[in-house]
């Protein structure tokens, strides 16, 4: 990697022209550089967002004593197809009767059926035409809505990975969105121009030489965590441009769309989900929409069951299309395919007939589709999706690596140079600048050592108090999930202004390992606080084999282990002989070798009197 | 699990085609011929796994085969390089083993 | 090799050369997907032609910025991205300029 000016710059004046490889070296460096510290917290979110479901329920403890699922999975002959349906039916009718008791005036809801991952039922509703939807938790067989506490959940990791949502209503989704996707773009343009750059890719695919310390083993780290899982990188920043491309590539739209009218982008919404216009209207925040009508849930359920031969329902709504017409849309499980969105049925909700069945079947269209389902993995059962968290874990570690590289390399060029000052100084006999300040790295460097730091070990750090907050703040406080979140973004912040600090004050490896001892610190205790706050910690969960639950503790008392190890190796004071080669992310289950350095020569640029900060 | 084994195997082969691992390995050189051919198996071996885990079952489409190739081909890759890095010289016989292990995992339907 | 200057119009010609990769690309990405949604419509439903065609514009902004910084000079980066750009943009219109559609 060439740490140098673009080649235009200091090329000779003749038409000399540096390398393809070189420029694209150039480029690779700044796309990563520029929001690496954004790319890192987007990456690292969106692997914790892999269990989504699974933090929503842990951080939600007062579900602990709801009944698993009993639909786990769809039913296979028509006898139990039809008990299936029956307990279906029955679950749902409780559920929307609830609700319709509670909110009469509701005009459109959608309920989420208990699934192996999330034993109660999620309804979503609301009573405007355009407004928020509100949520309600219910027990699958009372339909009893269950009060639990005010959190964002899983959902906070979510939502912060595509739309940076700093608030449990956060109303710039739209602006965070569009930073989310130049970071993306920067990704893509990283991930290729490292291909191209990577001279040995194939003599160096499994080359990981921790012991030979300083670059060499950072390098190594980098290359072998962004080259062995390059499928999956590929893959989750393509779909993610993807994902959103009528927000940031709408051209296409534009042009082939476009009526006398204007750009009909519902029509294109609708042939992307292979469904018609009017059966989703998109309406005003003032329009009037009349309330939804009494319906008889169970017989379109059984139909449902039917025409899927059995295939589990994963959701059902109910609204009214753009002529008023009250609808249900019954919609398959979405675990049970790679392709997203999953098929839906039509029906209409006062004579049952069946009007629809939306899908997309185009081969561009189920690209799309695959692509969508892939970045999700929805599709994943337990074991692939700790595999893909796996994944992400080696992802954050890439650009974690890459990051620290830049740092490292940097420092030793400056350390370099300082060293040929100092010398060519003292053959003139001239008193040299005292070597320290003569050695001080430039500003550029430090602040990007200082956000490193911030970020690197930061976000760890801040994942982790989120979590302890869900467990330390009182049930009753206003505006409780937005309480959580400020402990998240205020401990973020708090290792922002440690880092700048060390970076003013030369502190060398401290820097590293306070914050990630507190990480450490932090996600270890967590069973504790667990156990402290809540009937749902280990000394119940693991007797009983609840595995959603002991998981959870399980995990997060992993990752603090780890990053407490993290925090000692990179302890000041070691001797300049031991070096991490990586550096990982909160959690460890997944299969990606832990580096265990062994002895190594100084990777940190230790010589007295030079800024170590940052390495 | 028959994926996984079978891309191991697979990868190990490649990865002991190669001079430096080969050395660590077995601790001695190689003919540049012997090397090559231990890479071109890894390669078929590759392509072997590819092709029997897109062969569709009554569980599994063609399409999640193949995207549970494609996850089991990364992760053999790291898992080779954490051999090659802190256990070479087990390095072959945990290859033979896993060629074995997944063709037998892959006719018990793994 | 020259000592590097990170002088002042080396830091423009670097400034440039982002913008034409940012900005440029984007132009010749989105006159990508524009022109190609419109011929692929003739031959498909619209909504996989646009899928295909942005898709690949994705593809084509990548490049473009690759172009920006291999190019010899800051001009030749704009000249990469935003010529075809504009040769782009002016198929994909050419047919309402022609008064063929709306």
């Amino acid at each position: 990697m060439s740490a140098t000016p673009s080649p235009a710059a200091h090329r000779p004046a003749s038409t000399q022209r540096e390398g393809f490889r070189q420029a694209m070296s150039w480029l690779h460096t700044w796309a990563g550089l520029i929001l690496g510290w954004l790319l890192f917290a987007i990456f690292l979110t969106g692997t914790l967002s892999f269990f989504r479901s699974e933090f929503n329920l842990w951080m939600r403890p007062e579900m602990h004593s709801l009944p698993s699922a009993t639909e786990t999975e769809g039913a296979a002959e028509p006898t139990a197809q039809a008990a299936q349906a029956a307990r279906t039916a029955q679950t749902v009718q409780k559920s929307v009767d609830a609700l319709v008791r509670r909110a009469p005036e509701v005009t459109q809801w959608i309920l989420h059926l208990p699934d192996e991952r999330d034993p109660a039922v999620n309804l979503l509703w609301r009573g405007t035409g355009n407004g928020r939807f509100e949520t309600l938790r219910m027990h699958p067989q009372t339909g009893e809505p269950i009060e639990a506490r005010q959190t964002m959940g899983g959902d906070f990791f979510y939502r912060f990975h595509f739309e940076l949502r700093t608030a449990q209503k956060g109303r710039w989704a739209i602006q965070g969105r569009w930073v989310v996707g130049v970071a993306t773009m920067l990704m893509f343009v990283a991930l290729i121009t490292g291909v191209i750059t990577h001279r040995r890719i194939f003599k160096d695919f499994f080359t990981f030489r921790p012991n030979k310390g300083g670059q060499r083993a950072w390098m190594d780290a980098h290359n072998v965590t962004g080259v062995l899982v390059l499928p999956f990188y590929l893959m989750i920043t393509f779909s993610g441009l993807m994902i959103f491309h009528t927000l940031y590539m709408p051209a296409g739209i534009a042009t082939a769309y476009k009526t006398e009218k204007g750009v009909d982008a519902n029509a294109y919404f609708a042939d992307l989900q292979g469904e018609k216009a009017e059966s989703r209207p998109r309406r005003g925040p003032g329009d009037p929409v009349e309330p939804l009508p009494a319906i008889a849930l169970q017989p379109l359920i059984e139909a449902a069951s039917t025409r899927w031969q059995g295939g589990r329902i994963g959701s059902l709504q109910a609204r009214r299309d753009a002529k008023g017409r009250a609808v249900v849309e019954i919609t398959r499980h979405d675990g049970d395919r790679l392709q997203y969105r999953p098929p839906r049925l039509l029906f209409d909700a006062t004579t049952g007939q069946w009007l629809d069945q939306a899908d997309a079947t185009g081969p561009a269209a189920r690209t799309y589709g695959v692509l969508y389902g892939l970045h999700l993995a929805r599709f994943a059962d337990a074991g692939m999706r700790w595999v893909l968290f796996g994944f992400g874990v080696l992802g954050s570690l890439m650009i974690a690596t890459g990051m620290v590289l830049w740092s490292v390399k940097r420092s030793a060029r400056s350390e370099a140079k300082a060293q040929a000052h100092a010398q060519t100084a003292a053959s003139r006999e001239i008193h040299a600048v005292p070597l320290a300040v003569a050695a001080r790295a430039p500003f550029g460097e430090r602040l990007v050592a200082a956000i490193n730091i911030a970020t690197l070990a930061g976000l760890p750090l801040a994942c982790g108090v989120y979590i302890a907050s869900n467990r330390l703040i009182p049930v009753g406080t206003a505006g409780r999930a937005d309480v959580e979140l400020a402990w998240f973004f205020g401990t973020w912040g708090l290792a922002l202004l440690w880092a700048l600090a060390c970076a003013l004050v030369r502190e060398g490896r401290a820097g590293w390992s306070v914050p990630l001892g507190a990480a450490g610190l932090v996600w270890a205790a967590l069973p504790g606080i667990n156990a402290l706050t809540t009937r749902t910690h280990l000394g119940v969960t693991l007797p009983a084999g609840e595995w959603t639950w002991a998981g959870m503790d399980l995990s997060f008392l992993a990752t603090g282990l780890l990053l407490g190890w993290l925090s000692w190796r990179l302890r000041p004071g070691r001797m300049s002989r031991g070096k991490v080669a990586a550096h990982p992310g909160p959690h460890t289950a997944s299969p990606a070798p832990r580096p265990a350095p062994p002895q190594a020569v100084a990777a940190l640029p230790g010589t007295p009197g030079v800024s170590t900060s940052g390495a | 699990m028959s994926a996984f084994l079978l891309c191991f195997a697979a990868w190990s082969a490649i990865a002991l085609g190669m001079d430096r691992h080969h050395r660590e390995a077995l601790g001695r050189e190689s003919s540049a011929r012997h090397l090559l051919r231990l890479r071109r198996a890894g390669w078929l071996l590759l392509l072997l796994s590819l092709w029997l885990a897109a062969r569709p079952s009554h569980a599994t489409p063609t399409s999640l085969g193949v995207t549970a190739w494609a996850i089991a081909l990364s992760v053999a890759a790291v898992a080779v390089t954490a051999m090659v890095t802190w256990q070479p010289r087990r390095a072959p016989a945990f290859a033979g083993g896993a060629l074995v292990a997944g063709l037998l995992a892959w006719a018990l339907g793994w | 090799m020259k000592p590097v200057r990170a002088d002042g119009r080396y830091r423009l010609a670097v400034a440039s050369r982002a913008l034409a990769a940012i900005g440029g690309g984007y132009a010749l990405a989105a006159g990508w997907a524009a022109a190609f949604s419109l011929a692929l419509a003739q031959l498909m439903p619209r909504v996989e032609a646009v899928l295909i065609a942005t898709m690949l514009a994705w593809l084509a902004y990548a490049m473009a910025a690759g172009w920006a910084f291999y190019a010899r000079t800051a001009w030749g980066a704009w000249g990469g991205t935003l010529l075809p750009a504009l040769v782009l943009g002016a198929c994909a219109m050419a047919p309402q300029w022609m008064g063929i559609t709306p």
